[in-house]
């Protein structure tokens, strides 16, 4: 992915653009965003604990990579939903689910091997769409563009809310 | 709806193993397109000829060699032929192709990643990560009596305000429900 900065200053450039059209969607709601940026982020626990190590000690089929999909992403909202009151759900869903979807476009455009990135909307398709290759998780550049994206975003909002 | 913390922590262990299930199912899908080492690795007969996508680190230039492991103790050297990008020892190659033999890889497209880049990857994302946990200790508390995460509103009695973060100095209406409302818009 573009590395965790560049995805946390793209769901806050997102979420601080909302904020400026949608009222309820305030600071908590932005933060809410970033957190759900993380989401699909929590496959990296196969670093910890790899896949094969799972499969050898439960003796089924196991793959951390589901997080990373709609499916997976999705039951992860859920959780951040459960979470909170029953008065915030709508609003804390919503913005876990932009911060998560930010997430996964920027991954989608990520430079590969195959060319193809991974299956995004699995389980509702297997199809693994094809990426233009942008950017490597290891290279800087995309963070810069996003953090110079942040700081025009929060300057946005703070010239709406000065007025 | 879910309120009370039994019926929500109920909630918590449905989708837990929900979460399990899924990756469970994931797991058990076949190689895509390109098989990875995982396939390839542990049973190489199967893959010759077939496209294969591995990420191996560099141990020699010349000819190119990547060290691949899969499962957990499986591990074996490549020999990667094709290749038109230049390598260095203790880089990352991650190469997609074919299994030309049991242990060779004829490149079709590859790139390289260097040991800083990863270790810039790394250190950056831990840094992301501090700065959204602060975040999310400013804006949200927890709240003992619902044991739910609230967001934090800027109280009439409360002189702070943030003025770094515009947003929170908007008026009262544009903020969310006061804490224990249950506005359900």
């Amino acid at each position: 992915m573009p590395d965790m900065l560049a995805h946390a200053l793209i769901a806050y450039t997102v979420c601080r653009l909302v904020s400026l059209r949608i009222g309820w969607f305030t600071t908590p709601y932005v933060t809410a965003g970033m957190a759900g940026a993380f989401i699909p982020d929590l496959l990296k626990v196969k670093h910890l604990v790899s896949d094969a190590t799972m499969e050898s000690l439960l003796g089924v089929p196991f793959s951390w990579g589901a997080l990373q999909t709609f499916g997976g992403a999705t039951l992860c909202v859920l959780v951040g939903v459960v979470l909170v009151p029953p008065g915030e759900r709508r609003r804390v869903g919503t913005a876990l689910s932009v911060g998560a979807a930010t997430h996964m476009v920027s991954d989608a455009m990520l430079l590969t091997a195959t060319g193809r990135s991974f299956p995004v909307l699995w389980p509702l398709t297997s199809y693994v769409p094809p990426t233009p290759g942008l950017y490597l998780s290891t290279e800087p550049g995309p963070t810069v563009v996003a953090a110079v994206a942040a700081g025009i975003a929060w300057l946005a909002a703070r010239r709406a809310s000065a007025r | 709806m879910l309120e009370s913390p039994r019926s929500r922590g109920g909630a918590l262990v449905l989708l837990g193993v929900a979460l399990f299930a899924l990756m469970v199912w994931y797991g058990s899908l076949g190689p895509g397109a390109y098989a990875s080492q995982e396939y390839f690795g542990p049973d190489p007969d199967a893959y010759l000829g077939e496209r294969v996508v591995v990420g191996g680190g560099v141990v020699d230039t010349d000819p190119v060699r990547i060290r691949v492991t899969w499962g957990t103790d499986g591990s074996a050297e490549y020999l990667v032929t094709g290749l038109d990008v230049p390598v260095e020892r203790g880089e990352l190659l991650r190469v997609a192709g074919r299994l030309t033999g049991p242990r060779t890889i004829h490149a079709e497209s590859a790139f390289t990643v260097t040991d800083v880049g990863s270790r810039y990857a790394f250190g950056i994302s831990f840094l992301a990560g501090l700065w959204v946990l602060a975040r999310i200790i400013r804006h949200w508390r927890f709240d003992p009596e619902t044991a739910a995460l609230i967001p934090r509103t800027r109280s009439r009695t409360s002189a702070t305000t943030d003025a770094s973060d515009p947003s929170v100095a908007t008026p009262d209406s544009d903020d969310p429900a006061p804490e224990g409302g249950d506005r359900d818009a």
